[in-house]
């Protein structure tokens, strides 16, 4: 090769290295501003002090880990503790929810095609076009003992008083959070669901599967990657809800969002809501490990 | 299609536009800015502030809680606003962080007109080496509301209705909300249980052995209670379903849904009333000290003093601006401030917050 066109070669190279920087560039300036950057912040106040004047006192200390996981009564006995795993309780049976109830309707909307495939789409998800604060509030109106579920069903001869399952507490959030989270679940579900062959289906029937059987060996299994996202998008936000809690919650509870919240406004103990934070980031970690090990892009729809 | 010329007079007046806009947001009018931390409700006098005082304009900046106040104060060291408005019990800290300076009572003539319960408040929490650091400006005090067509209004009124199942012959069963905060929810249920003797120094101080007789309590009451809710929005629709019947919270949150709801009351209880004040500290870092001062005398003037009470719905601290008001629910019987008790510090922040994070989760 000559010499002028190994120049050549590498001004070409060069070239392209100077687009991709170009196209890469903003994108990569932003996570590093925006992300990396208060991420390092926020793992260096964890170990940090605060004074009696709500100064940073910058020394590496891990009495903020100590503090979520050490209580008066021993190891593991903390509010914070406490609140982790009921957070991680709620936001497994939002999520667990979601599936129950999306599966169908996504199975439905894989069925339907042209103005019926609309109708329903558009029905299932007019609501969410509302702002969410709105969507609370009328779910504070629906729970309760006066609340209209309670009323209406104490209206009919069903019942003879309140039912517990419409009072605020756990069931009233973990409804609520159902009813957020559920459009994520069903159009990832949806996504995975439409790239099914049908012929693979109606093979099985064909075969004398049954539709329980079809469900579970076939639909499910190669559903499995659209389903694993959908959990992941339900479960990470769920378990770090915080607004719902706090008007369905009635306050007989705190979830971990709450807890981190209520030590950073009163109390101005950022390293300890730092040191909480990265906690919470572990599970979510989990969780995109297992979407990355057993999910393609494409299956995220 | 847009002619070469049309285009050029549109940019030239978008330009012209946009220096204009640009010379009023720099101050353009030469007057002083006088920055302020507070509540919100404070900028609804702004203009009545600016027209009254020649040359001085407000910029007023809302913060949540007064413990973010003072972290925001203290990280800018006390020069990125003039006027810091945080409760009374941030006042003292303000002073040991030498982020307060002494108030000007050349200019504040306002002072005198202040309830002598504040002006002794100010001349003892806010003063230090003989100088005094805050301005009360406004307050009002934390008590429990009631529903008059569930509790009788002529019951005994006292902090043992809110730990009650049934009390004068009202079924108060999953009828009761306390504060969504450990501070006032603590102090409430100290006062319930007769502690008043923690409220005698500088901070509140219970004892071990009475912090662990207030959890208790409170968790054994917990099945009774509807809940831990404060936000007046929440609350009145409470008291409109039907829900409560009995809230412990803020006077100006009970002010509110009275409003809207006119079978509630507020209580005087026995005990008396847990009583905050907002104390105005001029910044020791502020380069606008004189015209800081002088916005903080229109906050306890008579006409200026009486529109930020009523449209905040808090009273205020000065008797003369609270001759000018109208409103009903702000007025107060003359003997209220007589036995209140004033916010303090605790003096176990995190074991109390630790404790009520227990009592919620139990």
């Amino acid at each position: 090769m000559s010499a002028i066109h190994r120049l050549g070669d590498a001004f070409e190279r060069r070239g392209k290295r100077a687009k991709l920087a170009l196209m890469a560039g903003p994108g990569v300036g932003w996570l590093l501003t925006l992300i990396l950057v208060p991420m390092a912040f926020l793992v260096t106040v964890s170990f940090a002090e605060i004074d009696s004047s709500y100064d940073v006192v910058w020394s590496f200390s891990a009495s903020n880990y100590g503090e979520l996981f050490v209580g008066e009564s021993g190891l593991f006995q903390t509010p914070f503790i406490d609140s982790f795993l009921l957070s991680l309780r709620i936001a497994g049976a939002t999520t667990f929810l979601t599936v129950v109830l999306a599966y169908p309707v996504a199975y439905l909307l894989t069925r339907l095609s042209g103005r019926r495939f609309k109708l329903v789409l558009f029905a299932v998800l007019v609501p969410f076009f509302t702002i969410f604060i709105v969507r609370i509030y009328s779910w504070l109106s629906l729970f309760g003992s006066q609340g209209l579920l309670n009323s209406a069903l104490l209206s009919t001869p069903l019942v003879s008083e309140p039912l517990g399952i419409f009072e605020y507490g756990i069931a009233a959030v973990i409804i609520s959070l159902t009813h957020a989270f559920f459009p994520y679940m069903l159009l990832t579900l949806y996504s995975s669901l439409e790239g099914i062959d049908y012929g693979v289906i109606e093979a099985s029937r064909d075969l004398g599967a049954s539709r329980l059987e079809i469900a579970k060996d076939v639909v499910i299994p190669l559903s499995a990657q659209g389903l694993i996202t959908g959990c992941v998008f339900v479960f990470v936000p769920a378990l770090g809800t915080f607004i719902t809690p706090q008007f369905l919650a009635r306050g007989k509870f705190t979830m971990i969002a709450e807890v981190l919240t209520a030590r950073i406004n009163e109390l101005y103990a950022i390293n300890y809501g730092a040191a909480g934070s990265l906690f919470l980031i572990i599970p979510t970690v989990i969780a995109f490990a297992i979407v990355m090990r057993t999910t393609s892009l494409e299956a995220m729809g | 299609m847009v002619h070469r010329r049309q285009y050029i007079k549109a940019v030239g007046a978008t330009g012209v536009t946009g220096m204009a806009g640009l010379s009023g947001c720099l101050g353009g009018g030469g007057g002083t800015t006088v920055s302020i931390l507070t509540w919100s409700g404070y900028d609804a006098v702004n203009d009545q502030i600016e027209e009254s005082l020649d040359g001085v304009e407000l910029d007023v900046s809302v913060a949540d809680g007064s413990a973010n106040m003072f972290s925001t104060a203290n990280a800018g060291g006390g020069e990125q606003y003039d006027v810091v408005i945080p409760n009374n019990e941030y006042v003292p800290r303000f002073i040991d962080a030498d982020l307060a300076a002494p108030v000007d009572m050349d200019i504040v003539t306002n002072f005198d007109a202040l309830y002598p319960t504040f002006q002794s408040a100010a001349e003892g929490q806010f003063a230090d080496g003989g100088d005094v650091y805050g301005l009360p400006v406004q307050f009002g005090w934390y008590a429990y509301g009631y529903d008059s067509s569930v509790l009788p209004e002529d019951h005994d009124h006292s902090y043992d209705v809110l730990f009650s199942e049934e009390y004068a012959g009202a079924d108060l069963t999953g009828s009761i909300t306390l504060y969504d905060g450990y501070y006032k929810t603590i102090m409430a249920t100290g006062l319930a249980l007769g502690y008043t003797d923690a409220f005698e120094g500088d901070t509140v101080s219970f004892t071990e052995e009475q912090l662990t007789t207030i959890e208790e309590t409170l968790i054994e009451f917990k099945p009774n209670l509807l809940g831990f809710v404060h936000d007046e929005e929440t609350l009145t629709q409470d008291y409109q379903n039907g829900n409560i019947a009995v809230s412990f919270a803020n006077r100006s949150t009970h002010v509110g849904i009275m409003n809207d709801v006119e079978s509630v009351e507020f209580s005087q209880p026995a005990e008396e009333e847990l009583t905050w004040f907002e104390g105005a500290v001029v910044t020791s870092g502020s380069s606008n000290k004189e015209a800081a001062f002088r916005v903080l005398n229109e906050y306890i003037s008579p006409e200026t003093g009486a529109a930020l009470s009523e449209n905040r719905n808090i009273m205020n601290a000065s008797q003369d601006a609270m001759d000018n008001i109208e409103a009903e629910a702000l007025q107060i019987e003359p003997g209220v401030l007589d036995g209140m008790i004033p916010f303090k510090p605790a003096d176990q922040d995190e074991a109390w917050i630790e404790m009520f994070e227990r009592v919620k989760n139990a």
